[in-house]
């Protein structure tokens, strides 16, 4: 990872007051890959102590926080990389969450409910983790379809094109009775998503943005994010580079879908619309939309933060008097505190850059991984 | 010498507007070749046309052997045509090195590539000094400089520079023609270069054209044309009212 000679240059550099030196192979290592571990540690500590001394509920939203997390690292894999804004991640995570209906669900309520599947998937029940993964999959084959057209576009029209895709394709499930029960609610899936399921999804994950981020691709489409023409000049396949990362990108949000599927066992057309949308993009533009850390960060404290307004919208008991924000609230908290964020800091809470290893040499740690591409 | 790259006759249309009138330029293996011109002449237009930015209404483009007229930019820069594009465009989002190896992409042969990598680090010490630092904190001149090393690394048979004097100080420009004729001279490498000055173009190059309103007033050895008279005159137009306010004056 780290050849000896950088290790030799480093110490030679006047020594912070409190350093941990990054000596072994294993520090080496932990250092140069910083960024997903610091972030899988911070989720690590998050989910002991919910799941130690929170309520059910908190337990529940913090399911519901990390789904959001992992989409959200899905669209910074996107739009971190290529620079354009996308709107239609949302759709990728309505095909996975179905997809996973369609292979999880006891074969009796698939006849029921959606008897238009063919009949091997109506008679089949596969596995749950198999499920995930194939349904990412599915997600990631359509967006190979629909990124090899839209991708070709740059800027605001290839996200206007992402939105018109959202668009198509939840007015085609809402209306696709024979596979996704319409606008009636699909029913039936076997709850498999706990904390500890999430946890592990989301460090998988951090670690593959992290890694792509790093690599020649990743690169690449940095590079065609800041400058198109300079990028093509030095041989940069840009329509090229900006699909692979929507489809890896897609993968990621479908199997995020997938999930969601199976954590509340039921399934509406309706919740992956525009809230959701908005949300997570919310998310990935307070945190700073260019770094894994940002991603990370922002799903971290806006949900935090809806978490808290939603409780103060329940209230708290004063004196015998109830004092509660009026409804809605969090909606209108969430949009002062974003604009708030986005005055003082409009590069995002990390300003578009990783945490690195914030002992020593953290710029050796940095280009660590580059430096095999 | 063989020739490398051959623009025979092309013609340029922005909509209706005709930017480049048959305009053919010969490139020899090795040499340097300066377009020079006023403001407006067509030289970018003719560089964004062999780049395969821009496509001829009329003629052809041919490198080597393969007709490349129309190509798409990636595939005429993986053929081995380097484009260092007017204004140096670097990536400012990642640091020097990142940005050179964004230069290697589309190599295959990893042993060589960490030679040429070093060997650009050498050529220009102030990139290796700076190798972590984010490219948008360059100074010009480094700028400059990281995107000829980038371009470099590419490999190329043929590198197309445009303007590399633009918003540079002189002695700045100095040092990038230095750079410039020294790769030519180390590792024969063959340029193609759009310039405003024409004293420049006459000091770097071997042959110049000299280009106005997107038609070829004069080509010829930088040699010959080293006292500058004929190409003032192509380049500026007004031969005679040139000679004529001269005459009032002294």
């Amino acid at each position: 990872m780290v050849s000896t000679t950088e290790a030799g240059r480093d110490r030679k550099r006047p020594s912070f007051k409190y350093s941990i030196e990054a000596k072994g192979p294993i520090l080496l290592t932990v250092r140069a890959w910083w960024p997903p571990v610091l972030w899988s540690i911070v989720l690590l500590l998050i989910v002991v102590i919910v799941m130690g001394a929170g309520s059910l509920t908190m337990q529940k939203t913090l399911i519901d926080a990390l789904i959001k997390l992992m989409v959200v690292v899905g669209l910074y894999v996107f739009i971190g990389n290529s620079g354009i804004l996308s709107f239609g991640h949302i759709g990728f995570m309505m095909i996975g969450a179905y997809a996973a209906a369609w292979q999880t669900c006891c074969p009796k309520t698939k006849k029921l409910f959606i008897p238009g599947l063919p009949d091997y998937m109506l008679t089949h029940q596969f596995p749950f983790i198999v499920s995930v993964v194939v349904s990412g999959l599915l997600a990631a084959f359509i967006a190979l379809i629909a990124g090899s057209v839209l991708m070709r576009l740059s800027g605001i029209a290839a996200s206007i094109g992402t939105f018109a895709f959202l668009m198509v394709m939840y007015s085609f499930y809402l209306r696709w009775d024979p596979w996704t029960r319409g606008a009636s609610t699909m029913t039936g899936l076997p709850v498999h998503t706990d904390s500890w399921v999430m946890l592990a999804f989301c460090v998988i994950v951090m670690f593959g943005a992290f890694v792509y981020a790093r690599s020649r691709y990743g690169l690449s489409a940095k590079a065609s994010r800041d400058d198109e023409v300079a990028s093509k000049a030095a041989g940069v396949n840009v329509v090229g580079q900006r699909l692979l990362s929507f489809v890896v990108s897609a993968f990621i949000v479908g199997m995020a879908g997938a999930l969601f599927g199976h954590f509340l066992g039921i399934l509406t057309v309706d919740s992956f619309g525009l809230p959701l949308t908005f949300i997570t993009l919310a998310m990935l533009v307070v945190g700073g939309m260019q770094s894994l850390s940002g991603a990370v960060l922002g799903a971290i404290v806006i949900s935090t933060l809806f978490e808290a307004l939603r409780q103060l919208e329940v209230g708290f008991d004063v004196g015998g008097t109830l004092v509660a924000l009026p409804g809605g609230g969090r909606e209108v908290g969430i949009g002062i505190l974003m604009l708030v964020i986005l005055i003082f800091r409009r590069n995002g809470l990390t300003a578009n850059q990783e945490i690195y290893w914030p002992f020593r040499g953290d710029a050796m740690a940095k280009t660590a991984m580059t430096r095999r591409s | 010498m063989t020739t490398l790259l051959k623009v025979d006759n092309i013609t340029v249309h922005y909509s209706r507007l005709a930017a480049v009138r048959n305009v053919s330029v010969d490139v020899s293996e090795g040499e340097i070749v300066c377009i020079v011109g006023p403001n407006g002449a067509g030289k970018s237009t003719t560089l964004l046309t062999i780049s395969g930015i821009l496509s001829p209404t009329e003629g052809t483009v041919t490198f080597g052997t393969k007709n490349i007229t129309g190509a798409n930019p990636e595939n005429v820069a993986r053929m081995g045509i380097s484009q260092v594009p007017e204004g140096r465009h670097v990536f400012t989002a990642l640091n020097v090195e990142e940005n050179l190896r964004i230069g290697t992409r589309m190599r295959r042969d990893r042993g060589e590539i960490e030679k040429d990598f070093n060997m650009v680090l050498e050529m220009f010490p102030v990139l290796a000094e700076r190798k972590r630092q984010s490219a948008g904190k360059l100074s010009g001149g480094e700028q400059q400089m990281l995107v000829i090393g980038r371009a470099l690394l590419t490999r190329p048979k043929l590198m197309t520079i445009d303007e590399p004097s633009l918003g540079l100080a002189p002695k700045i420009v100095d040092r990038v023609y230095e750079v410039l004729t020294d790769l030519r001279n180390r590792m024969g490498l063959t340029l193609l270069i759009v310039e405003q000055s024409s004293e420049r173009a006459l000091k770097a190059a071997d042959r110049i054209y000299v280009l106005r309103s997107g038609q070829i007033q004069l080509s010829g050895n930088a040699k010959d044309l080293r006292d500058g008279e004929k190409v003032k005159q192509a380049y500026f137009g007004f031969t005679e009212g040139v000679k004529h306010v001269g005459e009032v004056a002294f």
